[in-house]
């Protein structure tokens, strides 16, 4: 179990994050929020690469800071943006990676094979990174993090530079995995929270906002998104009055999905409220803020 | 314009560049205090010029002769006298007499006096030793012992020969026009040529060159470096972005090579008063630092060969800037960049001595901007077996320009069609 | 430690190595080349190597007083050599010169005899009057050893020592200022490049991994930020092992210059122009350049090691190294290399003093950045 408990971090005078409380078990937790709101701090923290300057963060009971190697042992991490050496295989570069997790040599070589099968990249496994996709780097990123076996897996905007086809793989893999770990994913990939998240956890205004399932989450605006269609030249007085979510021509009409407290129109259509539509919700403050 | 700023000031606020110019700066002005002692002795030269004048003809010699011969009694006369009753003819046998006792015996005032009749003696007693020395010179035989000097045979030497005959030519024409005749600093004791155009000018040249390296391979790379080259390179200006890249190393090259320059040549003439000698001419007998006196293709004033060098020195900046930027372009790696200069550096001096020494291309090691900087003192002048030809400073930067320009282009061609 | 193997291997990249090599070549050829090809450099160089060459052969380590007149009886032969020779000349004896001694002290302003005097010993590059007037300077040295040893003397304690190395009569010892100073000019060019190619090698060590971001894998790793640690290491043992093969490569070279015979004579002879604080032999002195060299290469690890885990960019390390590069190849190598132990450039104890202020305050600089980076956020 990984508890953060009551941690801040700031940046001289200016706080990102202000009394975190969180308790990780084995699962996949999205962790969702606008850039700039603490993700990867906080992440970034988890995986000491940033001490709190407030708090505790603590795995099975101890401080992972005092833990060192032995927390580290445990974890992977891939990287929102990571380096790479060029003139590497993916072969030598999870070569070097692994001596650096303290795998042993012979171990490692089995492990490595294996996962650049898991991330479809067996063609090339001693082809020079340089001559890779983002795609493909990413799929070593994905590789190099699962070396160690991680009992803490923390992924920073995994599937970024997939295409459908691979987000699915990739969807399909974490499920499994995340059996028996825990799985931290912070993306802003919608689809890919829906499809496997456990808990979905929101910090707004440095702090825990929502942590829960999917479905709770969503209740926050049952019976309060609707869908409409409204002429072209009356868009602009309809944002204003209601908070538009999304909006699609069809049939030389603008359909608006929007939030309303109640139905004041019978054209309206009730519907479903989805995670996405609790992000843009949930942050529009911030949203607007920035317009 | 904007692009333009905006590169320059990627430039400026660079601390490293910034840092390394300043401790340039004070490394020169060390440099030339260090070497100020004898300011004040340098003094007495102005003093004689502003009598004499520093043209050297009969009329000039006759005045300082009575001049001097006026001295030469007060000294036995006034000063003297009252001590002992022995009379001189000159400073140097009252120095055998007094060797060191002076300050002791005579006072703050008089010893000054001595002191400057000394140093006027010195600048006396040359005149007579410019017209045996000048025609001691044989400028044939000087080339047979750098042939001999440098083991050349065959067409090598009958090059050196030949330029060193069209020498000779100049050097009649020098001595006839009297340009040797002229006051000038004492080479032999105080080597101002020297300190001025080797000792400070190639240290300038040097550091100017570090930093257009830097300033090139630092700007040129910087997109890469930073990674905003996908961002950079596909907007509207996009790979013209080079070009301007460019002009702006051009610019600030140009403008590190002026704050360096500046700021040494300007405390050298501070510290060192050159009032009423600018325009001797740089072939002066009393100019020679070493042996062999400095011999100008051109008759040059001192203001004049001083200018040239300036000018010189900026093209050579300008040569090193181009040379930068294809090197930077070629190796993307900054650091590696840096060092494949300094290689190719090495490589410009070190190679050009490994031809045969019969051979006309043992020349062609010479006309680099690499052999072009070490020997500055040299510049326009007699140099040596394998510099001393009449248009060897304009032939090397005409040429490398060129090619120089032609390289660049192909490199921002090559780059703009290059994958990023 | 396969970690730091892979570290190693970093450092010996292919591209680096190629550089590497290339700058070698180049500062061999610009620097010390010449102190290998050009020895003995010139006449009478030449002239007094053999001599000394000679000397070795017969007398061994050390010229005694009986050594000395035989010594001087050669010098008799080979005045008589020169005499036979001056006669053998017809134009000598028209110019009235008879023997050697008239050839000595002949006017050199008379243009007809400087003609002769070039004649035999420029153009014809005559042996023996090369060698004689040195061997006359030598004999007058011996006799006058004690004299010409304490006067470069001013203070209290170099007289001393001084006095110390003509009591153990080690100022006779067959050594002379050729070999020395040839010896000096080789070992101080070898150093700067040796200083400089470990710069080279090491300063990427940190940077490239920095401005890479590997390090956010490095150090979320279970080695996590021990790796800063296993990379000084790596560094310390690569630059070890570079200058291990440089000094190999460089002594290969030197061995050409054939000075092995006076490696056991002591270099405070009078015939030489250092006296050590040390009674030490050219071979002992050669170690102790070399050693002193490893420690300036040591130093120069951490320093490029230091600049590359803070610098942002190559451009800031390559500025920020150039003028401690260039102080340190033009300054520190003349006063720490050059006549290493020397009684005139410092005291007894200073060379090894700074020696060590040297590895303390490089290693504690070291230490307290790896103390910092344990516990530094990484923001970047």
């Amino acid at each position: 179990m990984l508890i953060v408990n009551n941690v801040s971090k700031s940046y001289g005078k200016f706080s990102v994050l202000e009394n975190i409380n969180i308790e990780f078990t084995n699962g996949v937790y999205g962790l969702l929020a606008p850039n700039g709101a603490g993700k990867t701090t906080l992440i970034k923290m988890l995986t000491t690469l940033l001490f709190p300057n407030d708090g505790q963060i603590l795995y099975n009971g101890t401080d992972i800071f005092s833990l060192g190697d032995e927390y580290r042992d445990i974890l992977g991490y891939l990287p929102q943006e990571f380096g790479y050496y060029k003139n590497y295989s993916p072969r030598k570069f999870l070569q070097y990676l692994s001596a650096l997790k303290g795998l042993d040599r012979n171990a490692a070589k089995k492990k490595i094979d294996e996962l650049l099968e898991l991330v479809g990249l067996e063609k090339v496994k001693d082809k020079k990174m340089k001559k890779f996709s983002g795609g493909m780097i990413q799929r070593v990123g994905i590789a190099q993090a699962m070396l160690n076996d991680p009992k803490i897996l923390i992924l920073d905007e995994p599937t970024a530079g997939l295409d459908p086809k691979e987000r699915v793989r990739f969807r399909n893999l974490l499920a499994e995995l995340a059996r028996d770990r825990i799985v931290i994913l912070s993306t802003h990939i919608v689809s890919d929270i829906e499809s496997i998240a456990n808990e979905v956890i929101m910090i707004r205004d440095k702090r825990v906002l929502y942590k829960d399932n999917l479905n709770n989450i969503c209740k926050i605006l049952e019976g309060k998104v609707y869908e409409t269609e409204v002429a072209f030249d009356q868009v602009s007085s309809f944002r204003n009055k209601y908070f538009s979510l999304s909006e699609r021509q069809e049939d030389n009409k603008m359909k608006i999905r929007f939030i309303s407290e109640s139905k004041s129109e019978d054209s309206w259509n009730s519907v479903n409220p989805s995670i996405e539509d609790v992000f843009l919700y949930v942050y529009k403050d911030e949203v607007i803020k920035e317009e | 314009m904007d692009i333009k700023i905006n590169e320059f000031k990627k430039v400026i606020t660079s601390p490293v560049i910034i840092g390394l110019l300043v401790l340039f700066i004070i490394f020169n002005s060390i440099k030339i205090i260090e070497n100020s002692y004898f300011k004040d002795e340098l003094k007495v030269l102005n003093k004689i010029v502003d009598r004499f004048g520093y043209k050297i003809d009969d009329e000039m010699i006759n005045r300082f002769k009575e001049y001097y011969d006026e001295q030469i009694e007060e000294l036995n006369n006034k000063i003297v006298r009252e001590k002992n009753s022995k009379e001189y003819n000159s400073i140097s046998e009252f120095y055998a007499d007094h060797k060191y006792d002076i300050e002791e015996v005579y006072n703050k005032e008089e010893v000054e006096f001595i002191e400057e009749l000394g140093i006027m003696e010195a600048y006396y007693n040359m005149i007579w030793k410019i017209d045996d020395f000048y025609s001691s010179i044989d400028i044939m035989d000087r080339a047979e012992s750098e042939i001999l000097k440098y083991g050349l045979s065959g067409k090598a030497a009958n090059i050196v020969r030949k330029q060193y005959e069209a020498l000779n030519e100049r050097f009649h024409q020098l001595v006839n026009n009297n340009e040797h005749k002229n006051l000038f600093f004492i080479g032999k004791v105080y080597k101002m040529h020297s300190l001025l155009f080797r000792n400070i000018l190639k240290t300038i040249i040097f550091e100017i060159i570090i930093l257009v390296v830097l300033i090139t391979a630092y700007l040129v790379n910087y997109e890469f470096d930073n990674s905003t080259e996908y961002i950079v390179y596909s907007t509207k200006k996009g790979r013209d972005l080079i070009l301007d890249k460019l002009q702006i190393t051009m610019v600030s090259s140009i403008l590190a090579a002026t704050i360096i320059l500046l700021t040494g040549l300007g405390l050298y003439f501070i510290v060192f008063d050159y009032s009423g000698l600018w325009n001797v001419p740089i072939s002066s007998y009393y100019n020679r630092d070493y042996n062999f006196p400095y011999l100008s293709w051109w008759n040059m004033s001192f203001i004049q060969y001083l200018l040239f060098s300036i000018v010189l020195v900026y093209l050579i900046t300008l040569l090193f800037n181009g040379i930068a930027f294809i090197i930077a372009r070629a190796i993307k790696n900054t650091y590696f960049a840096f060092f494949v200069f300094a290689i190719i550096f090495g490589l410009f001096l070190t190679v050009p001595g490994m031809a045969p020494r019969d051979s006309i291309t043992i020349f062609i090691g010479g006309f680099t901007p690499f052999f072009l900087i070490i020997n500055p003192h040299m510049w326009f002048m007699e140099s040596g077996a394998f510099t001393t030809f009449k248009h060897y400073e304009l032939a090397t930067v005409g040429i490398w320009a060129l090619v120089l320009l032609a390289l660049g282009v192909l490199s921002i061609n090559k780059f703009k069609r290059q994958d990023i | 430690m396969n970690i730091i193997l892979n570290e190693l291997k970093k450092i010996f990249n292919i591209k680096s190595v190629i550089l590497l090599v290339l700058i070698n070549i180049v500062m061999y050829f610009l620097f010390i080349e010449f102190n290998i090809t050009n020895f003995p450099n010139g006449r009478p160089a030449l002239d007094i190597y053999n001599m000394f060459v000679e000397m070795e052969n017969t007398y061994g380590e050390f010229m005694d007083e009986e050594e000395f007149e035989d010594f001087k009886l050669k010098y008799e032969e080979a005045v008589k050599e020169a005499d036979e020779y001056i006669q053998s000349r017809k134009d000598f004896k028209l110019a009235g010169i008879n023997n050697y001694e008239d050839f000595a002290n002949m006017d050199h302003e008379n243009e007809e005899l400087y003609e002769l005097y070039s004649d035999v010993v420029f153009k014809k590059k005559i042996d023996v009057f090369w060698e004689l007037p040195w061997r006359e300077e030598y004999i007058r040295y011996y006799e006058n050893k004690e004299e010409l040893m304490l006067e470069p003397s001013s203070n209290e304690k170099q007289e001393l020592r001084i006095k110390e190395i003509l009591d153990k009569g080690l100022e006779t010892s067959v050594f002379n200022d050729v070999i020395f100073s040839n010896y000096n000019e080789f070992i101080k060019s070898a150093a700067k490049t040796i200083l400089l190619s470990v710069m080279f090698i090491i300063t990427p060590i940190y940077l490239k991994d920095n401005k890479d971001k590997i390090n956010y894998l490095q150090y979320t790793s279970k080695t996590g930020r021990k790796i800063f640690k296993k990379k000084i290491f790596a560094g310390v043992l690569a630059s070890f092992i570079l200058v291990t093969v440089q000094f190999i490569c460089f002594f290969i070279m030197y061995s050409t210059n054939n000075t092995s015979m006076f490696f056991n004579c002591n270099i405070n002879s009078i015939y030489n122009s250092i006296i050590s604080w040390y009674d030490l032999t050219f071979i002992q002195y050669i170690a102790l350049t070399v050693i002193g060299t490893y420690i300036l290469a040591f130093v120069f690890t951490l320093i490029p090691m230091l600049v590359s885990s803070i610098s942002k960019n190559y451009i800031t390390a390559i500025g920020v190294q150039l003028p401690i590069a260039l102080f340190a190849f033009t300054i520190l190598l003349k006063y720490l290399i050059d006549y290493m132990t020397s009684i005139f450039r410092f005291p007894k104890y200073f060379t090894g003093l700074f020696y060590m202020i040297l590895i303390f305050v490089s290693t504690i600089s070291m230490i307290i950045r790896w103390k910092r980076e344990k516990k530094a956020d990484i923001l970047y």
